[in-house]
Formats: C-alpha cells, structure tokens, sequence
C-alpha cells in the first residue's frame, strides 16, 4: 500500500517519465514539504520499485550520454502487448520514429538532424512536412527524444526503454566496454576499435582498457567535419546545459583532453 | 485410467510407468503456470488502464479482451478485480465501471496532488473543456452548438482551431454527448454534459469556475445553486 506521497509522485511519473537527479529531488521536496537527505532519495527510489513489480513496471537510471548526469526514467520491464496497440503515435508517425532512431544509433554522433527528419516526409507514405514537424513535436514531448541546436538526439527515457528496438535497427551497435551501458554517442579505439563513452574514455585518461594504447586525443579518429556541435557540446565539463563552450575550433590536440585539466599527473 | 486435467498447454506423452503420478504433477504445474501467467495478465491489464488514463479515453471491456494476451472470459473478474485493487492501492486510481452491460472504465483521481507538483497538462484543452461544460450548465443542462461557438470565440478560442477538441475528443473522452437537433438543417448539435463529466466534476466546482468568469458569486446563481447545492448533500448522504 503506498503512501499519498508515493501515490503523488507515481502519478507524477506517469505524466512525466523522464526526470534528472535534480528533478527528483525538487519531485520529493513537493511531495513531503522538506528536502530530501542523503539516501532518502535512493530509498524512494527503491521503495517505488518494489510497489511497482506487480505492473511490471520500473524506475531505472543511467548516465546522460550528453552531460553524464543521471537520470531515472519510469519504464516497461515487459513488451506489454497491449502498450503496442495503444501506441500514441499514428502508423505514418511512428514510421518516421523508427527511421530517426535508426539514422541515430547508425551515426556517430548519435545524432540526427531535425531538417534531415522533416524531410524524411517525402518518403512516408501520409506524412506531409507539417506533420513531420507535428510527429517530431510529439516524439520531443512524450521525451523520447532530445533536440539541441538543430540536432536530435535519444534520452536516456529512450535508451533505457528501447534497447531491445535499438539493438534490432543497427547490428553494430553495443555496450562501451567501460561502464558496459549502450553506447550511441561513441568514440572508437583507433587501434583496436573497441566503443566507448568520451566521458568513460577519458575518466581512463584516454588509455584504451581493450588494447592498451593511450589515444592522443579525443579527436584522433574524428575529422573536422564530424566534429557535430553535440560532440563539442559534452566535453564541456559544465552540466549546465544553457550554455554553449566557446570551444577554439583547433582539431587535433595533443596531450590530455579538455577533460583532464582538473587531474595532476 | 490416468486422469489428465482440462491443460490447455498439453505436453508431449507422459511415459506408462507413474502416469496417475505424472498427471497429478501436470496438473499442479498446470496450475502455478496459471497462476504465473495471471500475474502477467494483470500486469498488462494494469498498463493499459495507466496509458489510456494519459490520453483521458475510456477503457472498453471488449478492448481488453482483444488486446491482452491471457484474458479470457474465465478469468476476467478475477483479473479486473486484482487491477482495481492494485490501482488503488498504489496509484490511488479508483476504477470506475460504467454501464455494466456494455462495460467501459474510467480511472478516477483519488490523490489530491501538490500545487507545485503537476500531473497533467493544465493547458487550453482543459480551459476549454470547463467552459464548454459551464456553458452547458448554465443552460440548464443542454445548449446549441452555436452558442458554444460563439462563446469561445468571444474569449479567443476560435471555433476552427477547436472543434476536433469539442465535437470528437471530449465526446470520445465522455466528458461531452452530442445529440442532432431533429429536423434541424443545416444539421445542428446539442451538447449534453457526459458521463465521465458527471462522476469526474461536481456541479460546484464548475460552478465556481463560471462564477469566476463572470465574477459574480456561486450563490447568485439562483436555481443552479440550488442544484449544486443538493447535489453535494446527496454525494454526502452516500
């Protein structure tokens, strides 16, 4: 039986699955009139988990690809039949969002462009622009997707929801060998090829755990032009995510990335 | 002769030696399969009630029986009665069945949610649907289209942008009847308020909200307070 608290922000989660570790702590000051302290926030997380097996429903968490904070979202454990018949999206729509996560998880960056994604109208069947625009409105509200600067991106919501739907659309895609969480904003071993997050990576000090090899930079595989603005986006390490990095567009950089200035060698 | 349970899920031949033994064992893994797959059943039951509850769409009973795997007349009370419970107990959802025979559910809050906690989109469509539902009260329970219509329009709700809202959601989401005016041509409608409307709000409350529109107080509202007022004693009696 659970508390009108847990009931409040059960319900919250319903409407909002998708909440930063900051969201969750202004959640429970709402819910129980006082900030949370220490594990207390952990407990209620683990407390909701217990009350929701029976639906098998769960609260999971994992690191932004983006800024590396946590996130937790509320998530299907099961592929619930009839959830599939209720989709919210239309045929023609939910069409277009498969094709956007494949163009995701097959790039990169990870990423897509939104313009990309409107134009990809012309090839769905009922779809005009306007309604790409519209699908594309919804997928950002219901926060199965992120855009930033003209670029589109997967939430964690996404990631740890659709992993099995991931999976199937790109063959290549895998786990970083680090924290073994899917990886889809990835940088490659440029000797050994092994996939990693560039946060990972560089919490490594950009030495390659597979093979050994210590990277010159984050930048060694990537040429200028793939240098996407979400890339220079998360190697700020500023979580704030109002800001943009007056990053020197300087390529190839020797030593240790932008990350590493804090740690003494 | 061995007994072999009604199983729906009959396995390959079981071997001569101990077959009364093997039967009984069958049969009692028959059952915990069951009742294994009844918790599933109820989880799947329990999803779909929480997604349609997001859209505010009624849930049909014979939509359950199609879209949930495991369902079946058999077991359907007992499955709606372990969601109901559940639904309660840990969303504070109180499953509300209309109609018996025709059977379609609505989720009704139970939990009063924190200002500084939202739970839905308190946006125009539910601005929009108070004051339909005002108009349609002030007008004694039962107002022309037209009215409708122009009303919003005064308040800058233009009528093109929001007739899908009026006419289609909130009639499939109960909250709206829409009757044609007999021999009316061009064909006109009548609004009506909807079942989910009467168990969701009370007469008060859209009462209150009217009286804030035209800024005058609830109880000046002569018959229609009287309405709402009995209406209260009456849900107190209960």
């Amino acid at each position: 039986m659970a508390s009108d608290q847990q009931k409040q922000i059960l319900q919250y989660l319903l409407y909002k699955p998708l909440v930063s570790l900051k969201d969750l702590e202004k959640i429970y000051a709402a819910a129980y009139e006082r900030q949370g302290r220490g594990e207390e926030i952990r407990d209620l997380v683990r407390s909701l988990n217990d009350l929701l097996k029976p639906a098998q429903l769960g609260i999971k968490s994992r690191l932004c690809e983006d800024n590396n904070e946590e996130y937790f979202a509320l998530i299907n454990m099961i592929e619930s039949e009839a959830a599939k018949h209720t989709s919210e999206f239309s045929p023609a729509e939910f069409e277009l969002f498969k094709w956007v996560l494949k163009e995701i998880v097959s790039s990169e960056s990870g990423s897509v462009s939104s313009i990309d994604c409107i134009n990809q109208s012309s090839y769905i069947q009922k779809l005009t622009k306007t309604d790409a625009q519209k699908a594309l409105d919804k997928f950002l509200a219901s926060q199965w997707l992120n855009e930033r600067e003209g670029e589109v991106s997967l939430t964690v919501r996404a990631l740890l929801e659709l992993e099995p739907l991931l999976k199937k659309l790109d063959e290549d895609l895998q786990n970083c060998k680090i924290c073994n969480k899917l990886a889809v904003k990835k940088v490659a071993c440029p000797n050994c090829g092994a996939k990693f997050h560039r946060y990972c990576i560089s919490k490594l000090k950009l030495k390659c755990p597979a093979c050994h090899r210590v990277w010159r930079s984050l930048e060694e595989e990537s040429t200028p032009s793939q240098m996407s603005l979400s890339q220079t986006l998360s190697q700020t390490s500023n979580p704030s995510t109002s800001q943009v990095p007056n990053r020197r567009n300087g390529g190839i950089r020797r030593g240790r990335s932008h990350m590493e200035s804090d740690d003494s060698e | 002769m061995s007994r072999r349970g009604s199983s729906q899920k009959q396995s390959s031949q079981p071997s001569q030696r101990n077959q009364s033994q093997k039967a009984n064992s069958s049969q009692f893994q028959q059952t915990a399969q069951e009742i294994i797959d009844l918790d599933r059943v109820v989880a799947e039951v329990i999803q779909y009630f929480l997604i349609m509850e997001q859209k505010k769409f009624p849930v049909k009973r014979n939509d359950v029986m199609k879209l949930v795997p495991g369902i079946s007349a058999k077991n359907f009370k007992t499955v709606i009665a372990q969601a109901q419970t559940y639904l309660d107990d840990v969303f504070g959802y109180l499953l509300h069945e209309f109609d018996e025979k025709s059977g379609h559910y609505v989720l009704l809050n139970q939990v009063i949610m924190p200002e500084n906690l939202p739970h839905q989109d308190l946006s125009e469509s539910n601005t929009i649907l108070f004051l339909t539902l005002s108009a349609i009260f002030l007008s004694e329970g039962c107002i022309g289209e037209d009215e409708v219509w122009n009303m919003l329009d005064i308040l800058g709700y233009k009528p093109e942008n929001h007739k899908k809202l009026v006419t289609s959601d909130f009639v499939r989401q109960l909250y709206i009847n829409l009757e044609v005016i007999p021999q009316s041509d061009p064909p006109r409608m009548n609004f009506t308020w909807g079942e989910r409307a009467t168990i969701e709000f009370t007469k008060k409350e859209i009462l209150a909200f009217a009286a804030k529109i035209y800024g005058q107080p609830p109880e000046q509202f002569g018959t229609l307070w009287n309405l709402a007022d009995k209406e209260d004693k009456a849900r107190e009696a209960n």
